[in-house]
C-alpha cells in the first residue's frame, strides 16, 4: 500500500484537525493532503526521478514525503550537515531530482540534473489562492515500490543508501498504530532531523494516529523544554544524549513537564543512571525505549511503560537490569540471536541479532543484505534473557578481541556507568602487541569529581572478570557524538589508540 | 488492499461484487440489508483462507464479505508510541 494513503485517510476522517504546527493556525490534515497533491503534480511535471530534501524540520517535511509518494518518486532526505564533497556525491547519486532546500539553495548549485526548490517559495506557492482542488487530487502513484531512500551514516567508502519500500513502511504503521486513536489534544515534539529514520516514521505514525506534530528546527535543551511547555506537548522522542541535557534544564526550573504523558528514546545506548533520573524527575511520564534500524523501518523491539515501572520499582537485580535492555521484540516480526556459524543460540548467549518481517527491508540500492529465508543480519551484537528481553552490546565491529576472547564494550560500559562520578562512558579496543587488543575506557566525570582511575578499574574487576578490566581509563571533557546522538566510536578509538597503543 | 489473495476470490461489499476504484457502479445496484452493518475507516480485515488483507480507507454503509461470509476484523496490536 502506498504511504500517501495514510495521509489521504487522515484528511478524509479528520480533515479539520491540525496535522503540523501550532494548535491555532497549524496545517490541517485536509491542507496537508491538498498541498502534497499539488506538489506531486509539480514533481511529475519536472521530470524528476527522485525528490530530495536538504533542510531543517518544517511543514515541508511531511508535505514532501507524501508528495513524493503520490508522484511515485522515492523521497530522499539528505543530511544538511554533510561536507560539500559528500553532499555532491549523494546529489549525483539521486539525479535527476528536485531537491527542497532551506535558504536560497545555492549550496546545491552546479550538480547536473538537480533542480532546487527553495522551501519558503514552495510553501507559499502551495498555499496560494490558485490552489484548486482539481489541481491537487487524483494523482496515480504508479508502480514505484520505493518510498524512501536514506543514506546511512558510514564514515568511509561510497555512500550506501538504504531502501524502504511502501510495503515496509505501511506494514510498520498498520501493525503498530490504530487509525485516529489519538486524543485531539495530543501533540508530539519532533527534534530528530528528517534524514534520520525516526524523522520519517514520526510523520507516518503521527499522521495515521491523528497526533499533531510540532517541529524543532534543531535540538536545543532549553528550547525543547520551553516548546514542550508552551505547546502542551504530550509525546516526544529523544536520543539518549538529548535526555540528559533536557533533565538538567528541568532540574534547574523545578516545574517538571506535567503535560508530557509519554517520552520515548532510542538511537543509542541509554545509561541507566540517566533513565533512572528521568523517571524520578518526570514521575507522571510514561517511558518507552525503542530499538530499531534504518533498514527495519524503525522500531523492532521496545521496553514498554509498564516494563519501566516494574523494573524501576523492583529490588530484584535481574528485573531492575531490564532498564538497560531494549525490551521485547514486536510480536509482528521474528527475532533470533545467532552464533557466527549462523545457528540460533539459547537465552543468555551473545550473538548477532537477526530479524525477519514485513517491515524489514534489509535492502540497499543495488543489493539486498537479506540472507536465506529472508532474514536480515543486523550487524548488532546482543542477547535475550530468559524472559525474552533483548540486550544490545553494540555493533559487531565494535567487539573487542583480547587474547582470543570476545569482549562486549556494552557490558563493561554498563558497569562503569553505575559509578556515581560518571556522567558518560565508552569502552573501545586499542591495538596491543601482547593481547591483540586491550580494553580502554573513556569516562566523562561529574563536575568537580576526582579522576580516580583505580576506582573505575576496581568496579569492573569486581563485577566482571579481570580480562574485562580496562588497561587504561581516560578522563575526557566529552565523548564524540554525531548530530543524531550516535557515539562516534571510530573517532574515539583513534584518539585513545594515539594515546595508549603499544 | 494490504495483501492480495493467493487466488481470485468472490469479494463483495454491501452484498455486491466489488469494482475497481473509480468505476461506475452497475445501474440499479441496491445495498443488501443483510450486508449493511457499515464499515469504518481505518479498520483492517483478513481472509485467512486466501491471505487477503484489506484496509478500509473510506467508510460506508456496506460490509465486506467473501461470497456470503462476512470478513473478520483483524485486531490491531497498538504499541506505545516509539517514534
Amino acid at each position: 500500500m502506498n504511504i500517501s494513503t495514510l495521509a489521504e485517510m487522515a484528511a478524509g476522517a479528520a480533515g479539520d484537525r491540525v496535522a503540523v504546527g501550532p494548535r491555532v493556525g497549524g496545517l490541517s490534515y485536509a491542507d496537508l493532503f491538498l498541498r502534497a497533491g499539488a506538489m506531486a503534480r509539480r514533481i511529475i511535471e519536472s521530470g524528476a526521478e527522485r525528490v530530495g530534501l536538504f533542510d531543517v524540520n518544517s511543514a515541508a517535511v511531511p508535505i514532501t514525503l507524501f508528495a513524493a509518494a503520490l508522484a511515485g518518486r522515492p523521497y530522499v532526505p539528505l543530511s544538511f550537515r554533510l561536507a560539500d564533497d559528500r553532499l555532491r556525491q549523494q546529489l549525483e547519486r539521486i539525479a535527476p531530482a528536485v531537491v527542497v532546500a532551506g535558504g536560497d539553495g545555492s549550496v546545491l548549485d552546479g550538480v547536473a540534473g538537480i533542480e532546487c526548490w527553495a522551501r519558503q517559495d514552495l510553501l507559499a506557492d502551495l498555499a496560494g489562492p490558485d490552489l484548486a482542488v482539481a489541481d491537487a487530487v487524483e494523482i496515480s502513484a504508479g508502480e514505484e515500490p520505493v518510498a524512501v531512500l536514506l543514506f546511512t551514516s558510514g564514515t568511509t567508502g561510497d555512500p550506501k543508501a538504504a531502501v524502504l519500500k511502501h510495503e515496509n513502511l505501511s506494514a510498520y504503521v498498520l501493525s503498530t498504530v490504530e487509525f485516529m486513536a489519538s486524543d485531539p489534544d495530543e501533540a508530539t515534539l519532533v527534534s530528530v532531523p528528517a534524514y534520520h529514520i525516526a524523522g520519517t516514521s514520526a510523520v507516518l505514525t503521527s499522521v495515521y494516529s491523528g497526533r499533531r506534530i510540532v517541529y524543532m528546527e534543531a535540538f536545543d535543551p532549553a528550547e525543547w523544554v520551553r516548546r514542550a511547555r508552551d505547546e502542551r506537548i504530550t509525546h516526544a522522542m529523544v536520543v539518549p544524549t538529548m535526555l540528559g541535557r533536557i533533565l538538567d534544564v528541568i532540574e534547574g526550573h523545578g516545574d517538571g513537564l506535567p503535560a508530557l504523558a509519554h517520552l520515548s528514546y532510542g538511537g543509542g545506548r541509554m545509561p541507566r543512571p540517566v533513565i533512572e533520573r528521568a523517571m524520578r524527575l518526570l514521575p507522571t511520564t510514561s517511558f518507552v525505549n525503542a530499538y530499531g534500524l534504518t533498514e527495519t523501518s524503525s522500531t523492532i523491539a521496545l521496553l514498554s511503560p509498564d516494563d519501566h515501572r516494574e523494573a524501576f520499582a523492583s529490588s530484584d537485580p535481574s528485573v531492575r537490569a531490564r532498564l538497560s535492555s531494549v525490551g521485547r521484540p514486536l510480536s509482528t516480526l521474528e527475532l533470533e540471536i545467532r552464533d557466527d556459524t549462523g545457528r540460533p543460540v539459547p537465552a543468555g548467549v551473545t550473538g548477532e541479532i537477526h530479524v525477519r518481517g514485513e517491515q524489514v527491508s534489509g535492502e540497499y540500492v543495488g543489493r539486498s543484505a537479506l540472507i536465506e529465508g529472508g532474514w536480515f543480519p543486523t550487524n548488532d551484537s546482543g542477547w535475550l534473557d530468559s524472559d525474552g528481553y533483548l540486550y544490545i552490546d553494540g555493533r559487531l565491529d565494535d567487539v573487542i578481541v583480547r587474547g582470543g576472547e570476545n569482549l562486549s564494550p556494552g557490558e563493561i560500559e554498563d558497569v562503569l556507568a553505575a559509578h556515581p562520578d560518571a556522567t558518560d562512558v565508552a569502552v573501545v579496543g586499542v591495538p596491543d602487541q601482547e593481547w591483540g587488543e586491550k580494553v580502554v575506557a573513556a569516562v566523562v566525570l561529574r563536575a568537580g569529581a576526582d579522576p580516580d582511575e583505580e576506582g573505575f578499574r576496581d568496579l569492573v574487576r569486581k563485577a566482571l572478570r579481570s580480562s574485562r578490566t580496562p588497561a587504561h581509563v581516560a578522563f575526557l571533557d566529552e565523548l564524540p557524538y554525531n548530530e543524531t546522538g550516535k557515539l562516534l566510536r571510530r573517532v574515539l578509538k583513534a584518539d585513545l589508540a594515539a594515546r595508549y597503543e603499544k | 488492499m494490504v495483501r492480495p489473495p493467493a487466488e481470485p476470490i468472490d469479494l463483495r461489499c454491501g452484498g455486491h461484487p466489488v469494482i475497481p476504484a473509480g468505476d461506475e457502479p452497475p445501474a440499479g445496484a441496491v445495498l443488501n440489508d443483510a450486508f449493511a452493518a457499515g464499515t469504518a475507516i481505518g479498520k483492517r480485515f483478513a481472509h485467512p483462507d486466501s491471505g487477503l488483507e484489506l484496509l478500509c480507507v473510506a467508510g460506508g454503509a456496506g460490509i465486506l464479505s467473501v461470497g456470503e461470509v462476512p470478513l473478520q476484523i483483524k485486531g490491531a496490536k497498538p504499541l506505545p508510541s516509539s517514534d
